[in-house]
């Protein structure tokens, strides 16, 4: 059995000076966190405004539109924030794999039930 | 035939980036606490995805269930959310992940004050929210949708309150992380600790972006 390919480490510890002792970081920086946070609020902001039709009336576009912010501000928490893009390739395998299963497998549950059926929800 | 690889040999030598360092050892490269919290964070995504789920279809399909035919959901569902107060304490919690993460990078510079001032603002970041959702639960109740009301608001109540659960915890694992910060048991050497923490705070953020969608936002 080969050993699998876990991918590379962001941070590596041990980088000793001295009698004081600091973890080399290789994550993002002070100043690119700062960066993704005003990112994440610039598009709350955006979500919110969807919500009063006399900003911008989105029509069609609203749920894609939603969906697709949601799911850029899921990648930044989860990418830089949580470490993944810096971290071992097999933990970003696991945490992707096991999102896709469980939208796979709650899609599957909504539509056995019918919800995605327009004239099933309610007015 | 296959080779076998047990736990503690140190199987990544020579294979890992660094040069046959394996700051772990163990055939991931991964402590094992760091791992059990992303195994931990995997299941409660089935959780929450359930309680979403569950939500969505009395949502959606409430009334085509025996019995709740007339309920007038949209009174007591979409129209009742405060968008503008729940966009604020969604706010509160992005921003927390912010001073977490830099609470994290203090303490991987040995810069223990302050780590300790971003893990305080952290957990009061946490505690806003929290405040935030017991007035709206107050405010819900007044306008006569309690947890028994319907089966819609029962999931609402449900999902809401198992995220706030989660935070009520993560706070506590906040404060934790304080107390030991300040009897000085908490250094770069075990930052990892922190960063475990860390994972499940963002998590439980990043649940909350798919709940303030799918439950305040989308219509």
């Amino acid at each position: 059995m080969s050993i699998p390919d876990v991918g590379t480490p962001a941070s590596a510890e041990h980088s000793a000076a001295a009698g004081h002792r600091t973890v080399e970081h290789h994550g993002p920086t002070d100043k690119q966190y700062v960066i993704v946070a005003l990112v994440l609020g610039l598009i709350t902001c955006v979500e919110v405004s969807t919500y009063f039709h006399s900003v911008i009336n989105w029509g069609r576009l609203l749920m894609p539109a939603l969906l697709i912010m949601g799911g850029i501000k899921f990648y930044l928490i989860a990418a830089y924030f949580m470490h993944l893009k810096y971290d071992r390739r097999i933990l970003r395998r696991v945490f992707t794999t096991g999102i896709i299963l469980a939208i796979g497998v709650y899609m599957i549950m909504l539509t056995a039930f019918k919800v995605f059926k327009p004239h099933a929800i309610p007015h | 035939m296959a080779e076998v690889l047990t736990a503690d040999a140190p199987a990544a030598a020579g294979h890992d980036d660094h040069g046959g360092h394996d700051p772990h050892h163990t055939n991931t490269g991964i402590s094992n606490e760091k791992l059990a919290m992303w195994l931990f964070l995997g299941s409660e995504c089935l959780l929450f995805g359930g309680l979403i789920s569950t939500y969505l279809l009395y949502r959606y399909k409430l009334r085509s269930f025996p019995g709740f035919e007339n309920v007038q959901i949209n009174r007591l569902g979409a129209h009742i959310y405060d968008i503008p107060f729940t966009s604020v304490s969604s706010f509160v919690l992005l921003m927390s992940s912010l001073t977490m993460v830099l609470a994290h990078s203090a303490l991987t510079r040995n810069d223990h004050q302050r780590t300790r001032i971003w893990l305080m603002t952290t957990a009061l970041l946490g505690a806003t929210f929290i405040s935030g959702q017991v007035y709206e639960f107050t405010a819900f109740y007044r306008e006569g949708l309690g947890y028994t009301t319907n089966i819609f608001s029962s999931a609402f109540f449900t999902l809401t309150g198992f995220h706030g659960v989660h935070v009520t915890v993560g706070i506590i694992m906040l404060l934790s992380m304080f107390v030991q910060s300040a009897r000085g048991r908490l250094a770069a050497e075990n930052a990892e600790r922190l960063e475990i923490v860390g994972l499940y705070w963002h998590f439980v953020d990043v649940v909350w972006v798919v709940i303030f969608a799918v439950v305040y936002l989308i219509p």
